[in-house]
């Protein structure tokens, strides 16, 4: 009971303050779209706010906590930029608020990047992007910073040797940390001369094996002036695949206290605490953040979340939005008969699927709202940064 | 579609396995799933890789299946399963393993049960 009461303070108290407005990142923002969640708690079927997706499954990196390891579906189907295009007519067409390009893949590394992004934001979708930059260059950075929400970048160390052992071949290869560099300095610099709205931050995967790296990380990211440094779990699936021990995150603690304080006015240190204390075990038993938070992999694939993109989770497979157009997707049996078999007691998430998944917070506070211990109520103040993206 | 969101379902358990598919051998238990696959044209593509004891029942197939077709088939296959044979069966598909030669440098090795 006790855990559960620090949850509730936890939840409603994550925001932090910037210069340019307030910044959540280790919770949820459902309170801002509260009539969804009243339209869904009555069965309506409402499309989700935010979708986390990729453009392709292809990555020049071999991070070592890459999730996408797990994550190999039957199909590798290449996205053409008319079906990219065809997609966002779909979401504005259903109701979907933003687009993250995170998921599976490199998403920089298709030919739809640029448009892609750039047709979401004439037709008014929120698109964030969490790239490791390196193919993210100088033209295609003064294409797509102008139109993007945010952009986080995946930087596993702060020292080059270190960021290159963990994402790269080796310790050696030093260059790939140079060319990342290069190109957050370069946003950065954009940023402030055009006076963008976009938030840049980097974040780092954290393993236990990586913790030598959490303050230089944190000193690297107030040097870079990004908005914000961002420390969180490593994700692993429930067969423990990537060797995650999240019994040693407990040790870290103090230099993650330590890191934080390393933040300052321009450059705030985060740690996601919520999903670091979480320990890899949910307190939720059914599944209910992909109807807000749905995830499509750079295979094409629509499942529910990432955590199911791999073959082994065929049953909860959807669609494809390269063989189908989204909109048919998403009024399809198909949809809301896996959406409800998660929403059953035939799945447990405690045990059915990977740790913490992005519809971590958004699932754990619809646990709380529906069981009654804590209802989601009604935001009324400002919104925060970012508001669309859960 | 009945809508299950609701306290009770938040709060349920999943079903645990009975004695008697506990009791049973791996090999009977496949068995027992696959004389009830070959009952459906539709559901004798599937082969059965694994039946352990707590029900995790992991299929196989050579057939390529849409991926708008597999999700609606593996469900209903488990339903017909768990209304025939056991209520705690839970069906998953063989996992395929990352196809990324650079990543694949790094060794994992998709693991498939515990």
């Amino acid at each position: 009971m006790e855990k559960l009461d620090k949850k509730i303070k936890r939840y409603a108290s994550t925001a932090i303050d910037t210069k340019e407005g307030k910044l959540i990142l280790d919770s949820h923002k459902l309170s801002y779209h509260h009539e969804r969640v009243l339209a869904w708690e009555n069965g309506e079927r409402v499309a989700p706010i935010s979708v986390d997706m990729a453009l392709t499954r292809a990555c020049g990196a071999m991070c070592s906590f890459c999730y996408a390891m797990v994550q190999e579906p039957q199909e590798r189907s290449t996205i053409k930029v008319k079906q990219a295009l065809d997609l966002i007519d779909d979401f504005a067409e259903v109701g979907v608020k933003s687009v993250s390009l995170i998921s599976d893949g490199e998403s920089t590394l298709s030919k739809a990047y640029v448009p892609f992004i750039e047709h979401a934001s004439n037709v008014g979708i929120d698109v964030g992007n969490a790239t490791n930059g390196w193919e993210w260059e100088p033209e295609k950075i003064d294409q797509v910073l102008p139109h993007l929400t945010w952009v986080r970048f995946t930087c596993a160390a702060g020292t080059p040797e270190g960021y290159s052992r963990i994402m790269f071949k080796s310790a050696e290869h030093t260059e790939v940390f140079d060319r990342a560099m290069k190109h957050i300095k370069y946003a950065v610099d954009l940023k402030k001369k055009l006076n963008l709205k976009v938030t840049l931050g980097i974040q780092m995967v954290l393993m236990p094996e990586f913790k030598d790296e959490i303050i230089p990380f944190a000193k690297l990211a107030v040097d870079l002036g990004v908005d914000y440094g961002v420390i969180k779990h490593c994700s692993d699936d429930e067969f423990g695949t990537l060797g995650v021990d999240y019994s040693k995150y407990e040790e870290m603690y103090d230099l993650l206290d330590e890191a934080e304080k390393l933040g300052n006015e321009n450059t705030k240190i985060i740690v996601k605490w919520d999903k670091i204390q979480d320990k890899g075990k949910p307190s939720y038993k059914r599944f209910y953040g992909p109807q807000f938070l749905l995830q499509i992999s750079g295979s094409g694939l629509v499942a529910p979340s990432g955590m199911f993109f791999n073959a082994r989770y065929s049953k909860l497979h959807i669609g494809n939005f390269v063989d189908e157009r989204f909109k048919d997707i998403f009024k399809s049996d198909a949809y809301w008969k896996i959406m409800n078999y998660l929403a059953s007691p035939s799945f447990d998430a405690q045990t059915m699927m990977g740790t913490l998944p992005i519809q971590h917070y958004a699932s754990t506070a619809l646990d709380m709202h529906i069981k009654g211990t804590s209802r989601i109520q009604p935001a009324h103040d400002e919104p925060p940064l970012h508001v669309n993206f859960l | 579609m009945k809508n299950l969101i609701n306290k009770d379902n938040a709060f349920a358990n999943s079903p645990e396995a009975g004695v008697e598919w506990k009791q049973k051998t791996e090999k009977e238990r496949i068995l027992i799933i696959e004389e009830k696959l070959k009952t459906n044209p539709k559901h004798s593509i599937f082969e059965v890789f694994n039946a352990n004891k707590d029900a995790q029942v992991i299929l196989k197939t050579e057939q390529s299946i849409l991926a708008k077709e597999r999700g609606l088939l593996l469900l209903e296959v488990e339903e017909v399963l768990k209304k025939s044979i056991e209520e705690a069966i839970t069906v998953w598909l063989e996992p395929i393993g990352d196809k990324s030669k650079l990543r694949n440098l790094r060794g994992i090795t998709i693991k498939s049960v515990e």
